[in-house]
């Protein structure tokens, strides 16, 4: 920027190093400076805005994981600062909250749950070399972002396989109609796996209908409305609480398919929406309370209520958990690549969801959860081991290298 | 000219306002239009604004989240705002992401932006490309300090300019509107104004020239029309006018001549009536001076007549009622010689300190005065049967003075002086002594009775001519009389009894002490007989007096003398004018003349008097004073003197000298006589004036 005005000498020598000192003082510490008795990490999440009630369970889990690990003793004898950021449910919202993040000093972030904003931290932590782990975000693009990017859950090709095949198979669905949400990259590539093995093993897809984040209930009437006329056989929503109105909707109108969901569905407020009108349907899902597993019993245990742990929650505390894990490998409580390093090294790791062990991504291989609803509760239906079927999983690479 | 300027004027009135009232209408109306253009821009950007604001944050998002397919739905949304024409989204590099709205050329216009151009802020600015007008609204897309894009709004200005062409085409048919008024009301005025009042104009020349009862055809009822209808009445009424003076005068030319002619005939005609008239007046007044004397003449009679039937009747009355009262009294009488003498017989006898000298008194009183009643009813019985005597009053007067019952009067009222005053050559009267000696009795012994505690009588005579009728108690005719004056200073009669003193037994005394209450009566009835009148002047407390009117009659009496000679006063045919008004005195002057061998003319006015003179001499004049409308004596000497100046005169007058008179006499004339006068009277004064020589 030559800028040929008699202010540029006042802007190089007097205006600019002041700003750079300003900066270097007092927002961002280097990380090679820092003395600090703790270790900084963000969490990310929506706390205001459309997302924040699916995020709830998140954060619940967070705070109790940092709390546990607090209690005894913290991370290489530094307590956990829990920097808890709003990215206000908007993309760019998430970006803004990473960037301060960043400006905090947060030597790992954990985050998001929708896709679309883990997206947007994924860019800016890449760019800054800080270790990130999701814990719900499914969208394969999360973990592609670079290899400081890593994940607790299953991604979008997995649970699209598996709702698929159970919906070919178990259900015998010939016909389906997607809903799709084209305010959520999550929805969108889901519904794309979905209709991919939904149509390679014989079905048929009779028509993709959208709305959006601000879409009104008349919307989803008019939807319904085209549903009901089409007949298809199931109706695969891959949304979050709007598909409980849909569902709802679908129900007094007299829709008889069958509506099937992903991993969104598994919150409470999505239970909430459909109240009793959730007559049926189907679902896939990170983890169940109907778990036996040890650690999933012992931290239920912890819990009071069982009935208010979701998924989210207690992926929530395996990234956490993990996260600590890697630190105490790394060895470091302030150097992001060491972590980073460690964290990619992770095999086998025992969470509550599951053993962890990354790809070359960053992503776990992790069975998927099918749930069923009956009257407005979920119940327990098959597990989907995507390991078991080699056919997929050629099925999965070549997907990858086409996405 | 003249109307044509009129045209101009009125056409430039019109223009001229018209133009102003277009002219402030658009003044008005352009500052609001462009007011209104301005806001609307302003209102398009707001809206803009404000929709864009509201789909920032979502657009923002989507195209930071890469979410195409909701990015266009969004756009979509966007371009459902109506007139919203192209929406073009940037990236930050200013390169075209997405793009929607018909026509590729345009959205090739904009397809790069130079960064270096473009301010951080939103623009707002207005294009027009291919006859398409666009409002371009363009701003950075920036959420939460995150710079995403640009964006970039078309909106269609079409309908917009299309309004401000609407304007203008507004004006320019209002303009044209005007104009046709404009065209419209002139031909209107040129019909309604000019051309009427050319029409008008033209035929008003006409007038002038001389065509009288030029016409004008217009037919409208406004102000213009009804001048045009009053011209043309004017114009007719003129012409029809001028039609009949012509004809007026024509026939005024021969009415003229025709008038000349019947003047003539009339002149003659009219000569001839005169004489014709005059002639028959003088036939006329002959035969009626002829008819009214024989009037006169029947009327006297049948007075005279009915007069002599009353007398007749009243004596034949008085006749019956002297018989019958004369028989009365005859009995009466002796009945009451008994009562009235006995009683003297007895009181011979009497002293008067007896009880009965009193009563006997009385009873010799009250005989007498029954006995003077009926003397009275007597006398009154006896009126009409009075003989006609010439008398003189004189003489009565001086017979009742000696007379006893004068005496006995006189005793009785000792307090009471009686003064007498005789005119000498007092004329005689016609009449009866007895009535007349009743009657003096009568008024002074009332005249005494009317003064108990003393005072005066004055009995006089004299001779009067009377000139005018006098209203007195009656009326007074003119003539000579004679005149019997009684006066006395006591108490007055009222007005009241003045009335009714005539009457028979109407008395203010005390009955019974004297009078018969016939008195006034007698007194009466005597001047009733004697054609006489009387007149009473009296006041209350201050006196009373009795004037009695006798006519005179110039026949001798028996006791007078004979008449003194006249041969000293005979004349020798002198001339001599009478100037008398009243007749009787210039026939009574004339005889007198006559019998004294004078030659007498006369006339009834000074007025004639004059007028003879003009043409006759005469040696003397006997000249009346009073001449009554006309000039009086005094006026009409004066007026003789000037053509005969020493002319001889005699005044007579039935009133005293005056200064009239006295004046008269100072001019010239002879001596002052008054009426009536006795021919010796005359025939002196006469001889006396002729003889009259002017002092030298």
């Amino acid at each position: 920027m030559a800028l040929k005005n008699p202010l540029a000498p006042f802007l190089f020598k007097i205006l600019i190093p002041t700003w750079v000192l300003i900066h270097l003082t007092f927002i961002a510490p280097p990380p090679a400076l820092t003395n600090e008795k703790t270790i900084k990490i963000a969490a990310i999440f929506s706390l205001s805005g459309g997302a924040a009630t699916s995020n709830a369970p998140s954060i619940q889990g967070i705070r109790s994981a940092v709390q546990t690990l607090n209690k005894q003793g913290g991370l290489l004898g530094k307590k956990i600062q829990l920097m808890e950021i709003d990215n206000q449910s908007t993309p760019i919202g998430s970006s803004v909250a990473a960037e301060k993040a960043v400006r905090l000093g947060a030597v790992a972030i954990i985050g998001c749950n929708w896709s679309s904003h883990s997206l947007a931290v994924a860019k800016v932590a890449q760019r800054e070399g800080i270790p990130m782990i999701s814990n719900i975000s499914t969208h394969p693009d999360v973990t592609l972002t670079g290899n400081y990017i890593f994940r607790v859950c299953f991604t979008d090709i997995i649970q699209g396989k598996a709702m698929a095949s159970f919906a070919r198979k178990t259900l015998k669905a010939r016909t389906g109609i997607l809903l799709v949400n084209l305010n959520s990259n999550y929805g969108i590539v889901l519904s794309e796996q979905f209709k991919r093995y939904f149509e390679s093993s014989g079905g048929s897809i009779l028509s993709r209908l959208e709305y959006k984040n601000n879409s009104d209930l008349h919307h989803f009437q008019q939807l319904v409305e085209r549903v009901k006329k089409s007949k298809p056989n199931v109706v695969f929503i891959p949304g979050f609480v709007e598909s409980g109105i849909i569902i709802r909707e679908m129900s007094r109108t007299g829709v008889t398919a069958i509506p099937l969901g992903g991993d969104g569905w598994g919150f409470d407020d999505f239970f909430k929406a459909g109240g009793s009108e959730l007559k049926q349907g189907y679902y896939c899902t990170h983890w169940s309370r109907q778990d036996s597993s040890p650690r999933s019993l012992e931290y239920l245990a912890r819990r009071q209520n069982k009935n208010d742990v979701w998924a989210a929650e207690v992926l929530a505390v395996d990234a956490i958990n993990l996260l600590a894990h890697a630190v105490n490998q790394a060895g470091t409580t302030t150097d992001g690549s060491k972590i980073r390093e460690a964290l990619s090294q992770v095999q086998d790791f025992k969470g509550i969801t599951g053993t962890i062990s990354f790809d070359k991504n960053g992503d776990p291989i992790k069975d998927v959860i099918i749930m069923g609803i009956r009257n407005g509760c979920p119940l327990f239906q098959s597990r989907f081991n995507p390991d078991k079927n080699r056919k997929s999983r050629a099925l999965i690479n070549a997907a990858d290298k086409m996405l | 000219m003249k109307l044509s300027s009129l045209r101009i004027k009125i056409s430039a009135a019109i223009m001229v306002t018209v133009f102003f009232i277009s002219l402030s209408i658009a003044a008005l109306l352009y500052p609001f239009e462009k007011e209104r253009r301005h806001t609307h821009l302003k209102n398009i950007h707001v809206l803009l604004t404000a929709v864009f604001n509201q789909k920032e944050d979502q657009i923002a998002n989507e195209i930071y989240a890469d979410q195409k397919e909701a990015l266009v739905i969004s756009l979509k949304e966007l371009k459902k705002i109506e007139k919203i024409s192209h929406i073009l989204l940037y990236n930050t590099k200013g390169q075209v992401m997405t793009s929607t709205g018909p026509g590729a050329d345009i959205l090739k216009l904009f397809a790069t932006i130079d960064l270096n151009a473009i301010e951080s802020a939103a623009e707002f600015s207005r294009l027009k490309y291919m006859e398409n007008h666009y409002a371009n609204f363009f701003s950075p897309i920036e959420v939460i300090g995150v710079h995403v894009g640009y964006i970039r709004i078309l909106y269609s200005l079409n309908a917009f300019e299309k309004e401000s062409q609407m304007v203008v085409f507004f004006f320019g048919i209002l303009f044209f509107v005007l104009l046709v008024i404009i065209i419209c009301l002139n031909m209107f005025l040129s019909h309604c104004v000019i051309l009427p009042t050319s029409r008008l104009r033209d035929a008003m020349g006409q007038l002038q020239t001389g065509e009288l009862g030029t016409q004008v055809s217009i037919s409208s009822r406004d102000e213009i029309g009804q001048m045009a209808s009053a011209f043309n009445e004017m114009s007719q009424m003129l012409y029809e006018q001028k039609e009949k003076l012509t004809r007026a005068i024509t026939a005024k030319d021969t009415y003229a001549l025709k008038l000349k002619k019947s003047n003539a005939a009339l002149e003659l005609l009219n000569k001839n009536l005169e004489t014709r008239v005059r002639e028959r007046t003088a036939e006329l007044s002959k035969s009626n001076r002829h008819l009214q004397e024989e009037i006169d003449e029947r009327q006297r009679a049948y007075r005279e007549k009915r007069e002599l039937e009353k007398r007749l009747d009243r004596s034949k009355k008085m006749e019956t009622l002297g018989l019958l009262a004369g028989g009365v009294a005859h009995d009466l009488n002796n009945v009451l010689s008994g009562i009235v003498s006995y009683p003297d017989l007895l009181l011979l006898d009497l002293s008067p300190d007896d009880p009965g000298y009193g009563p006997i008194m009385t009873i010799k009183n009250s005989g007498q005065k029954a006995a003077a009643i009926v003397q009275d009813l007597l006398t009154l019985t006896r009126r009409g049967v009075i003989c006609n005597e010439v008398v003189n009053v004189n003489a009565i007067i001086s017979e009742y003075f000696t007379s006893p019952e004068h005496q006995r009067l006189i005793l009785f009222h000792s307090n009471i002086t009686v003064e007498v005053l005789l005119q000498e050559d007092l004329f005689n009267i016609q009449g009866s002594p007895l009535h007349l000696k009743k009657t003096v009795m009568n008024l002074v012994s009332n005249a005494a009775e009317a003064q108990p505690d003393g005072g005066s009588i004055q009995v006089s005579t004299y001779n009067r001519y009377v000139d005018k009728p006098i209203q007195g108690y009656q009326l007074i005719k003119e003539g000579d009389y004679v005149i019997l004056e009684v006066k006395d200073h006591g108490m007055g009669i009222s007005e009241h009894d003045r009335e009714k003193i005539f009457e028979p037994f109407y008395t203010k005394k005390i009955m019974g002490r004297s009078g018969t209450g016939l008195g006034m009566a007698v007194v009466w009835g005597t001047i009733q007989d004697h054609r006489g009148y009387i007149n009473i002047k009296s006041e209350l407390n201050r006196g009373t007096t009795f004037e009695l009117f006798f006519p005179i009659t110039r026949k001798h009496s028996a006791k007078q003398e004979d008449i003194p000679s006249l041969a000293s006063h005979m004349g020798n045919r002198e001339r001599i004018l009478i100037i008398d008004d009243v007749k009787e005195q210039v026939e009574i002057a004339t005889m007198i003349l006559k019998k004294l061998n004078y030659t007498p003319v006369s006339v009834s006015s000074g007025e004639k008097a004059v007028k003879y003179l003009e043409s006759h001499c005469v040696d003397l004049l006997i000249l009346d004073m009073i001449m009554a409308p006309g000039m009086d004596g005094l006026e009409t000497y004066k007026k003789i003197i000037e053509t005969h100046p020493g002319q001889k005169a005699l005044i007579v007058s039935g009133y005293a000298e005056n200064h009239r008179v006295k004046t008269l006499q100072q001019l010239g004339a002879g001596p002052y006589i008054k009426k009536p006068y006795t021919i010796e009277k005359l025939g002196r004064a006469i001889k006396d004036e002729l003889l009259r020589r002017e002092p030298i």
